[in-house]
C-alpha cells in the first residue's frame, strides 16, 4: 500500500544509505540542530516562568514554541539549499539513485531533525494546552516543511521557501485570530468542538492530503528537471 | 532494440538562444574519441544529454540496451560522467566518497578503487576542501570507473590542471581504454588531450558535429602557410586549379591553407609559401572554425 503511495518507499535500503550520507556530511550542524531548540526551549521556559516569572504561562510557551520552530525550519531547507549551492547534485545525479530516493531522503532527513528538536516543544504545549492533540502538530509541522522543501524548489531558490514561509506564517496567523475570535464570541460552541475532536481531525486530513500534492509536485518538478537546472 | 556501443540519433536540445543539434553519434565499446568545439559550441550540453542528465527535446540515446534518459536512473550503472568541476562533497574525506557510492552502485569494484586510489596518491582521510583540483579530479574519475562503467564520458576534465596531472592524467585514460575496453568520448579544447588520449576525433561548431575524422587521418594532409603573394585575394579555386584546399583560413597577415597530400605534390612549391608541414590536429579546428567558401571537405561529418 505505502510503496503504491510513496514508491520511494521500494527502495528504502538507498534511502537510508543517502539519509546516513546527509547525517555524515551535517554531523556537527545536525548535533546543532538537534539539541540547540530543546536546550533554548528548556532556558527559555525556565528562565521565563520560575526566575522572572513576569508573564503568563500562555504567552511563555506560545512565544517559545514559536521561536523554536523556526530554527529547525530553517536548517530543514538548508538541506536541500546547501545541495543547490554547493553543486553536489551533479554528482548526486550520476549515482543510480531515483530522483525520488534522493528526494525522500532529504525529506526524512529534514523532517526527523525537525521532529526530534521540537519534543520539548510539543511537550510544553501539550501540557499547558491539552486540549490540542499532540498528533495535528505534527502534521502541521510535516506539512509546513514539506511545503518549504517543494516550494525552494518549484520557485527560485531561496526566494521560493521565503514566500511560502511568509504565505503560511501569515496564513497560522489569520486563522488563530479567527478562531480566538470565535472563541470569544461562542465559548459554548468553541469547547463543544474542542471535545469532540472533529476539527483536528478535518483540519489533519486536509493537511495531509495537502502536504501529499505539495510533496508529489516537488518530487515531479525534481524528476523532469535537467541536472545543471537543479544546480543553478 | 540492443545497439552496440554508445548511440545517439537525431538529439536535438532547444535553448533560448541556442540549439544542440540535430546529432546522430555511434561510438563503438572500446572506442577513443575527442570531441573538440569552441566554448559555447554545445560541448557539455552534448555530453550532459548523453550522460542522461539533461532531457533532450528530441531524439534518442541508447548504451547498449538501455536507453538513456534524464528518468531511466538505472543506466547510470553504466556511466561514468566527470564535468570540469567536479562536485564533491567538501566536508568529507575520498574514503567516505567510496564507502558512500561503494553501497550504490551494484557492480563496484573495491579492489579497482583502492588499486586506482594509490595509483592517483590521494589521501584517503583527508576532507576534500583541502584537496587541490587535480586531486578533486582524479577523486572524480576514480568514482566515475570504479563501478565498471562500459561508458565513460569526460567533460573537460584536464582544464584548469598543470602539465604534469594532464600529462599523468592523458596516460590512465590510455591505460583505461586498452585495460578495460572502455568507450570514452573526452570533451576538451586542449589539443594535446585528443591527441595524447584518442584516436577519432569530432568538431563540433554551433550546437552541430561539423567534422569527425581519425587522428590518422592527419597523416592524408599538408599544412601550407602563405603570405604577401599579389593572388592573395583570389579565391582559392583560380589560384590552385590542380587542387583545390581542404580549408583556407586567414591568420593575422598570413593565409593558411589544408590541401590533401597527393593532391598537394601536383601544385609544386611554385607559389609562395612560406611554410609548409605536415597537418595537424589544430590546423583542422582552426580550419574547421571558418567558412570554408564551400569547400567540399572529406572529414566533413
Amino acid at each position: 500500500m505505502i510503496g503504491y503511495i510513496l514508491p520511494e518507499f521500494n527502495k528504502m535500503h538507498l534511502t537510508c544509505i543517502l539519509c546516513f550520507k546527509e547525517i555524515k556530511i551535517h554531523l556537527f550542524l545536525l548535533i546543532g540542530t538537534f539539541f540547540g531548540p530543546s536546550l533554548f526551549t528548556s532556558y527559555a521556559f525556565f528562565l521565563g516562568i520560575l526566575y522572572f516569572n513576569s508573564f503568563e504561562v500562555h504567552d511563555c510557551v506560545f512565544s517559545i514554541n514559536r521561536f523554536a520552530i523556526f530554527v529547525p525550519l530553517l536548517f530543514g531547507e538548508f538541506f536541500l539549499a546547501r545541495e543547490n549551492q554547493k553543486k553536489t547534485y551533479i554528482f548526486l545525479r550520476t549515482l543510480p539513485i531515483s530522483d525520488r530516493t534522493s528526494y525522500l531522503s532529504k525529506n526524512i532527513i529534514a523532517a526527523s531533525v525537525l521532529l526530534f528538536s521540537e519534543i520539548p516543544s510539543f511537550l510544553l504545549l501539550y501540557l499547558y494546552f491539552d486540549r490540542t492533540p499532540p498528533f495535528i502538530y505534527l502534521i502541521i509541522i510535516i506539512a509546513f516543511l514539506v511545503f518549504i522543501t517543494t516550494s525552494s524548489f518549484l520557485l527560485i531558490l531561496k526566494f521560493g521557501f521565503r514566500v511560502t514561509f511568509l504565505i503560511t506564517n501569515i496564513t497560522a496567523e489569520i486563522l488563530i485570530y479567527i478562531w480566538r475570535s470565535f472563541e470569544e464570541a461562542h465559548p459554548v460552541q468553541a469547547a463543544q468542538i474542542i471535545a469532540s475532536q472533529s476539527l483536528f481531525l478535518a483540519a489533519s486530513i486536509f493537511l495531509l492530503i495537502g502536504t501529499y500534492i505539495f510533496y508529489r509536485l516537488g518530487v515531479r518538478h525534481f524528476q523532469t528537471r535537467d541536472t545543471l537546472e537543479l544546480v543553478a | 532494440m540492443r545497439v552496440s556501443g554508445l548511440s545517439a540519433a537525431g538529439v536535438i536540445k532547444k535553448y533560448k538562444h541556442f540549439q544542440l543539434g540535430p546529432i546522430d553519434l555511434k561510438l563503438e565499446p572500446g572506442s577513443a574519441t575527442g570531441l573538440l568545439g569552441a566554448n559555447g559550441a554545445g560541448k557539455t550540453t552534448l555530453l550532459n544529454c548523453l550522460a542522461g542528465q539533461m532531457a533532450p527535446n528530441e531524439g534518442t540515446i541508447q548504451w547498449q540496451d538501455q536507453q538513456i534518459s534524464l528518468r531511466n536512473w538505472k543506466a547510470r550503472e553504466h556511466i561514468g560522467f566527470v564535468t570540469e568541476y567536479p562536485s564533491l562533497y567538501e566536508t568529507v574525506s575520498a574514503q567516505d566518497h567510496i564507502q558512500f557510492a561503494s553501497h550504490i552502485f551494484q557492480n563496484w569494484d573495491s579492489e579497482f578503487a583502492s588499486e586506482w586510489l594509490k595509483k592517483f596518491k590521494l589521501p584517503p582521510k583527508q576532507k576534500v576542501k583541502e584537496y587541490s583540483k587535480g586531486m578533486k579530479v582524479k577523486l572524480s574519475i576514480l568514482i566515475a570507473i570504479s563501478h565498471r562503467a562500459d561508458l565513460l564520458l569526460l567533460d573537460e576534465p584536464t582544464s584548469g590542471l598543470d602539465p604534469d596531472t594532464r600529462f599523468e592524467l592523458q596516460g590512465y585514460f590510455r591505460e583505461l581504454v586498452s585495460a578495460r575496453e572502455v568507450c570514452l568520448l573526452l570533451s576538451s579544447h586542449l589539443f594535446e588531450d585528443i591527441e595524447n588520449v584518442t584516436k577519432d576525433v569530432k568538431i563540433i561548431r554551433d550546437g552541430r558535429i561539423t567534422h569527425d575524422f581519425s587522428l590518422k587521418d592527419l597523416e592524408k594532409y599538408v599544412y601550407v602557410e602563405s603570405g604577401g603573394s599579389e593572388n592573395f585575394m583570389l579565391p582559392e579555386e583560380t589560384r590552385f586549379p590542380a587542387a583545390s584546399p581542404v580549408f583556407a583560413w586567414k591568420k593575422g597577415s598570413r593565409e593558411c591553407l589544408l590541401f590533401k597530400k597527393d593532391e598537394f605534390e601536383s601544385i609544386g612549391e611554385s607559389n609562395d609559401f612560406t611554410g609548409i608541414r605536415r597537418a595537424r590536429l589544430e590546423d583542422i579546428y582552426f580550419g574547421s572554425q571558418t567558412k570554408s567558401k564551400g569547400i567540399n571537405s572529406d572529414l566533413k561529418s
